[in-house]
């Protein structure tokens, strides 16, 4: 079976952040259910680093974005920090993990939201 | 005629032992040099080579732990027998094929937490000697 960044990038990672105590997405949902971890594409998406062509390979970039319910800034900061370490802890050793974003409030529909995004990078081999 | 450009992805890259280099490896480089002395004459300079030596130089993500791993088959090589060559194929690309060896270099181990683990190495070539093929 051909192997594909939804399933063994995007997927696995979920899987990986399933113990964290939030609402786990593989991609950028309509709606978001706070708390959560929201796996979204970053800038660049992929780069090509390897030589070669006998198999597609990229480094791909992602931030996760950690997001609490913007209730009290006390209570939401410390909800925020705890879901970020519990989020970095769940990721796994193969990935690269930068730096967490300051924090910042984003409002989705009626919901306000604290969110920090968290970088990281892997390296995806196409097989088919 | 057209301008032709090739890429680091048309290169292709093997090492003797089976290990999976082209998994790893960002960059490969191969630099033949002729030593060439200058004398200063009475007629201008003049010239003479008097040896022509290689390097290859590979950069790679760290693959310690793989099945066929790079890393630890140059570090069994370098420890077991350092003065006994590896032989590597690089192509650049079609119909232009290196074939060469390199002395075992220990590859070094470790990195920073922010970043991939990747080994640089700076391999001598085998008396210098490359055998191209050109079509």
């Amino acid at each position: 079976m051909p192997s594909s960044i939804a399933t063994n990038i995007r997927g696995a990672l979920e899987t990986s952040l399933s113990g964290v105590a939030a609402s786990v997405y593989s991609e950028p949902p309509e709606t978001v259910i706070p708390p959560a971890a929201i796996i979204v594409p970053d800038e660049p998406y992929m780069e090509t680093e390897f030589i070669g062509d006998d198999s597609v390979r990229v480094k791909v970039n992602y931030t996760v974005s950690a997001a609490v319910a913007y209730y009290s800034n006390a209570g939401s900061l410390d909800n925020l920090e705890q879901l970020v370490i519990s989020i970095l802890a769940a990721l796994p050793l193969s990935y690269i993990v930068g730096n967490v974003s300051r924090p910042s409030v984003t409002q989705v529909g009626a919901t306000y939201l604290l969110v920090s995004d968290i970088s990281i990078s892997t390296y995806y081999t196409q097989t088919n | 005629m057209a301008t032709q450009v090739i890429t680091g992805r048309n290169i292709s890259l093997s090492f003797t032992g089976g290990t999976d280099i082209e998994a790893q490896a960002t960059s490969a480089v191969l630099t033949k040099v002729n030593e060439r002395q200058t004398y200063q004459t009475l007629d201008g300079e003049a010239y003479k080579t008097t040896n022509i030596s290689g390097t290859f130089a590979l950069e790679m993500l760290a693959d310690w732990g793989k099945e066929n791993s790079v890393c630890e088959a140059l570090w069994a090589a370098a420890e077991s027998a350092p003065d006994t060559s590896i032989s590597v194929t690089l192509t650049a690309t079609t119909g232009a094929q290196f074939v060469f060896g390199i002395m075992p270099d220990f590859p070094t181990a470790g990195g920073a937490g922010i970043d991939a683990q990747t080994v640089s190495f700076n391999f001598k070539v085998y008396q210098g000697t490359v055998t191209e093929t050109f079509s």
